[in-house]
C-alpha cells in the first residue's frame, strides 16, 4: 500500500509541500528562495509525493532531484495535491508568481490522464486565495484576460473567485458558529474526530460502490469531454502564464505501470499525449513522455491489485534520472559547473 | 441564523427552556418575540428594521381594514404597501437593469444590492391577513400577538406560510406534550439526515451538469434528476425543522410535503409540494380569478395559468421563473380539461395509476430544468440534449459517482414511498418504541459526521 509521508516539517527542512492549501503559508515559507539560487518546481497529483512499501529514508522524486542538483546550484522543491485538476495548477503558479522569491526559474508538471476528469480548486486552496489580496486580482486578472479565449475557463475561474470571497468575509454569526464547533468539539468526541469518521465513511462506501458494481481500477473511465475541455484550457493557461512570468515549462506524461490495466481507453490516451507534446510545442514547453521510465517490479498494490499510478521509491527514483537530463538543458545558463 | 449550524440548536434549546421556564403567556410572547428577533437579526442585522416595519404597518392596516364598511379602495392601497418592498428589493435589479443600457448595467452591478431574508414570504403572509381582515376575518388586535404570528423565526424566513387563523389560538395558549416534543426531536432529526446526508450530498452532481458548457443528453438527464432530488429534500428539510422546532414550543404549524414525487397528476402534485404556497395562490389569486371571469369559461380555466405564471415569478425575476410557473399552470389547465380522464385519481387499473404517476414524475422533472437554470439559452440547451440524445451515452461533465448516487436516492424514495402507510402505521406499533430510538441516534450520528460547512437552503434565494 501507498503512503503519504509526514506532514509535520522533520528536523530538515522540508522539500515538498502537498498540504492543498490547507498549511501552504507554512510550507511554502521553505521553498529556497529564488533569488539566491534557481529554482525548479515541481508540480502534479499524487504520484509525486506517494511511496509504495515506503521504507525509512526513502525519498520522493524533488528530494532526489535537489539533492543531485543542488551542486549545481539549483534547488528542487516540489507542490502536488492528491487528484490536482489544472485550474488548480494555474492556481499554484498564481501564488507562486506573486512573490520573487516563490517564483521558480523552471516549473515542471506532471500531466496525468485521468486527472483532466477533475475541475474545481478546491476549498482549503480557495482559503488561501481569501487571505491573500494580491492572488485574488491576479487570478481576477487572468480570468478577465481568458474570456475571449477561453471563456468556460474564465467562467470557472470566476466561480472560483466567487467561492473564495464568499469565504473571505467571515461574519459574526460564522465567527460564533465556528467558536461554537470548537467548544463541542470538545465536549462530544465525535464532532471532534467527525473528518475521520467521514473519511473513514466514504472509504468504505467507496469499497462497498466497488464490490456491488463491480469497479475496478481498471474499469474504463472515458473522457468527460467538458471537464477535459476545461483541463486542456487551463494547462494552455498555465504555460502562457508561466511565459508572461519568465518562467520555463517542462510537461511530461507521467510513468504508468504496464504490468496493470489502466482505466484508459486507449485511443483517448494515445489522444492525450499527441494533444500534450503538440500543446508543448506551440506554447513553447518542453516535453517528455515518462510513461515507460519505471520498470515493472517498482510498482505496488492499491487495494489488493496493481497499483498503476503510484511507485515504491525506485520509481522515484526512475522518475527522477529521467527529469535529470531534461531539467539540465532547460536549465543549461544557469548550471553551476 | 441556518437551521443546520451549532449556532441554530444552542439557540433552539435555549428559547425552548426559556418559553417553557416562563409561566405567563405574555412573557412567553415576549420571549418568543426577542428570539425570533435576534434569530433574524443574527444573519439579517439592519433588515429587522423592515421585518418590524412590516409588522407594525400590516397590524395597524388590519385594524383599520376592520373598521371600515367599504374596504375595497382602501385594501388596495395597503396591498401596494405590502408588495412595494418586495418589488424594490427582490425585482427593482431586473427592472432596472431590463431598462437600463450596457453603461448602465455595469455601474448598477457595483452598487451593492441585498434583499432581506425571507421578504416574499412575509409579504405574501401579511397580504393574505389583510385579505382574510377584508373578507370578514377578525384582525388580531394585539400588538404583541401580532409581533409573535409575524416573527415566529420557525415560520418567518421560508415558511411554511401561516395564517392568522392557524396561529391564533396557538399565540397564547399552548401546553407541553412529551410526546409531541419526542415526535418533534425526530422530526428535527429527520430534516437533518434530508439536508446534510442527502441534498447536500447530491447537489454538487446538479451543479456538475448545470455547470457544464456543452451537456450531453446523460448530463441533462441526471442533472435534472439530481436536481429534483435536492429541491425536494432541501425544502421538505427546512420545513420538517421548521415544523419540529415550532412543536417543541406547542405550536402547530400547516404541513408543507406530502410525498409530491408519488403524485399521479399535476394537481395532486400541487396538493402535495410547498402545500402553503399552493394554497396561498389558490385561495388569493386563482379563485378571485376563477369568480371574476365565471362567466367566461375560456378565461377562467385560463386563471390557473395567470396563478401559477405569478407563482413562478414569485420564485423570482427571471424567464425562466415565469416559465416555470406557466409549464405548471399548462399542465394544471391540460389537468383540469383534456387530460382529466387520464389524471383521474380514482384510476382503478393498475396500469394506468402507474402510467398517470409515470407522466406526472416526468413533466414535474422537465419543469425543474426551468427552476434550475441560469438562463433561457440553458434551459433551450437542456431540453435540446433531452430530446434529441445528445451525444447517445456520452457525458461530458457527470461523474459516475452522480449517476450511482442520483439512481440510488431515487430507487429509496420509491421504495419509501409505496411503502409510507406501511411504516406510518408501524411508527404506532410496540416495535416501534424499541426501535425508533437507535434508529434516531444512528441518524443524528450520520448527521454530525457528514455536516462540513452548513450551507444554504435552496429557498433562501425567493
Amino acid at each position: 500500500m501507498q503512503s503519504e509521508r509526514s506532514l509535520s516539517p522533520s528536523k530538515v527542512a522540508p522539500r515538498y509541500d502537498w498540504s492543498v492549501g490547507a498549511e501552504q503559508q507554512k510550507y511554502w515559507a521553505y521553498i529556497p528562495d529564488a533569488r539566491k539560487q534557481p529554482l525548479v518546481l515541481l508540480d502534479g497529483m499524487s504520484q509525486i509525493y506517494a511511496i509504495n512499501e515506503e521504507q525509512p529514508g526513502d525519498r520522493v522524486t524533488s528530494e532526489i532531484l535537489d539533492d543531485s542538483l543542488q551542486g549545481n546550484g539549483m534547488r528542487v522543491f516540489s507542490i502536488a495535491a492528491p487528484n490536482l485538476d489544472n485550474e488548480e495548477l494555474l492556481f499554484h503558479l498564481h501564488a507562486l508568481t506573486l512573490q520573487p522569491e516563490t517564483t521558480p526559474k523552471l516549473f515542471v508538471v506532471g500531466v496525468c490522464f485521468d486527472k483532466m476528469r477533475n475541475v474545481e480548486v478546491r476549498e482549503s486552496m480557495r482559503d488561501v486565495m481569501a487571505g491573500v489580496p494580491a492572488l485574488d486580482s491576479a487570478w481576477r486578472r487572468s480570468s478577465e484576460t481568458l474570456q475571449g479565449e477561453f471563456p468556460e475557463l474564465a467562467q470557472q475561474m470566476t466561480r472560483t473567485l466567487q467561492g473564495s470571497r464568499a469565504r473571505k468575509t467571515v461574519r459574526v454569526d460564522q465567527r460564533v458558529e465556528q467558536s461554537l464547533v470548537r467548544a463541542v468539539s470538545r465536549v462530544v468526541p465525535v464532532v471532534d474526530i467527525r473528518a475521520d469518521l467521514r473519511a473513514f465513511l466514504f472509504e468504505g462506501v467507496y469499497l462497498l460502490r466497488n464490490r456491488v458494481f463491480n469497479i475496478k481500477t481498471s474499469t474504463k473511465r472515458p473522457i468527460l469531454s467538458d471537464r477535459y475541455a476545461l483541463n486542456q484550457q487551463a494547462l494552455v493557461a498555465a504555460v502562457r502564464y508561466a511565459k508572461q512570468h519568465g518562467i520555463r515549462v517542462l510537461v511530461y506524461v507521467i510513468p504508468l505501470n504496464r504490468t496493470a490495466d489502466t482505466p484508459y481507453i486507449t485511443e483517448q490516451y494515445d489522444g492525450f499525449k499527441k494533444w500534450l507534446e503538440q500543446t508543448a510545442a506551440t506554447e513553447g514547453a518542453a516535453f517528455a513522455n515518462l510513461e515507460s521510465v519505471v520498470l515493472d517490479q517498482s510498482w505496488g498494490l492499491l487495494y489488493g491489485q496493481p497499483d498503476f499510478k503510484h511507485f515504491k521509491e525506485a520509481g522515484h527514483v526512475a522518475t527522477a534520472n529521467a527529469l535529470m537530463p531534461l531539467i539540465r538543458a532547460q536549465m543549461s545558463d544557469s548550471l553551476v559547473r | 441564523m441556518l437551521f443546520t449550524t451549532y449556532s441554530y440548536f444552542a439557540f433552539l434549546l435555549l428559547a425552548v427552556a426559556g418559553h417553557w421556564l416562563l409561566r405567563a403567556p405574555v412573557a412567553r410572547a415576549v420571549w418568543l418575540i426577542a428570539c425570533s428577533l435576534t434569530f433574524y437579526s443574527f444573519t439579517q442585522g439592519p433588515f429587522v428594521f423592515v421585518l418590524l416595519a412590516y409588522v407594525l404597518f400590516n397590524w395597524w392596516a388590519g385594524m383599520r381594514l376592520a373598521t371600515l364598511t367599504d374596504r375595497g379602495v382602501f385594501l388596495r392601497w395597503i396591498l401596494l404597501a405590502n408588495l412595494l418592498p418586495l418589488v424594490y428589493y427582490k425585482y427593482w435589479p431586473t427592472i432596472v437593469q431590463g431598462a437600463l443600457a450596457e453603461s448602465g448595467r455595469a455601474l448598477l452591478a457595483t452598487v451593492p444590492h441585498a434583499a432581506p431574508l425571507g421578504i416574499s414570504f412575509f409579504a405574501f403572509q401579511a397580504s393574505a391577513y389583510l385579505v382574510d381582515v377584508s373578507r370578514g376575518g377578525t384582525p388580531i388586535t394585539s400588538l404583541l400577538d401580532f409581533t409573535l404570528f409575524k416573527t415566529f423565526w420557525a415560520q418567518l424566513v421560508a415558511g411554511p406560510i401561516v395564517r392568522a387563523s392557524e396561529m391564533r389560538d396557538q399565540l397564547r395558549f399552548r401546553t407541553w406534550n412529551t410526546n409531541a416534543s419526542a415526535a418533534a426531536c425526530g422530526r428535527i432529526v429527520n430534516g437533518l439526515t434530508k439536508k446534510i446526508v442527502f441534498s447536500d450530498l447530491v447537489a454538487p452532481f446538479a451543479n456538475q451538469a448545470y455547470q457544464a458548457a456543452h451537456p450531453t443528453f446523460l448530463d441533462a438527464l441526471f442533472g435534472t434528476l439530481a436536481f429534483g432530488l435536492q429541491v425536494y429534500f432541501d425544502f421538505s428539510a427546512y420545513s420538517d425543522i421548521a415544523i419540529g422546532s415550532a412543536q417543541l414550543l406547542g405550536f402547530k404549524l400547516p404541513e408543507n410535503f406530502d410525498w409530491p414525487y408519488s403524485a399521479r397528476s399535476p394537481q395532486e402534485f400541487w396538493q402535495r409540494w410547498h402545500m402553503t404556497l399552493s394554497r396561498w395562490i389558490r385561495d388569493y389569486v386563482f379563485m378571485p380569478l376563477t369568480m371574476h371571469y365565471r362567466r367566461n369559461p375560456v378565461a377562467a380555466r385560463g386563471s390557473i395559468v395567470l396563478a401559477m405564471a405569478l407563482c413562478g415569478v414569485w420564485h423570482g425575476a427571471g424567464w425562466t421563473f415565469l416559465l416555470w410557473g406557466l409549464w405548471h399552470g399548462l399542465l394544471l389547465a391540460a389537468n383540469a380539461t383534456f387530460l382529466r380522464r387520464f389524471f383521474s385519481a380514482t384510476q382503478d387499473i393498475a396500469w394506468r395509476r402507474w402510467m398517470a404517476f409515470g407522466v406526472t414524475f416526468v413533466v414535474v422533472q422537465l419543469s425543474w430544468i426551468f427552476f434550475r437554470a441560469g438562463s433561457l439559452a440553458q434551459v433551450v440547451d437542456f431540453f435540446t440534449a433531452l430530446f434529441t440524445m445528445r451525444a447517445g451515452l456520452q457525458r461530458a461533465a457527470v461523474r459516475e459517482n452522480g449517476i450511482i448516487l442520483v439512481g440510488l436516492l431515487w430507487l429509496g424514495l420509491l421504495v419509501a414511498q409505496l411503502n409510507r402507510e406501511r411504516f406510518a402505521a408501524w411508527q404506532n406499533k410496540p416495535a416501534a418504541l424499541i426501535a425508533l430510538p437507535p434508529l434516531r441516534a444512528l441518524q443524528l450520528a450520520l448527521v454530525i459526521v457528514m455536516h462540513q460547512n452548513a450551507t444554504s437552503f435552496v429557498y433562501f434565494q425567493f
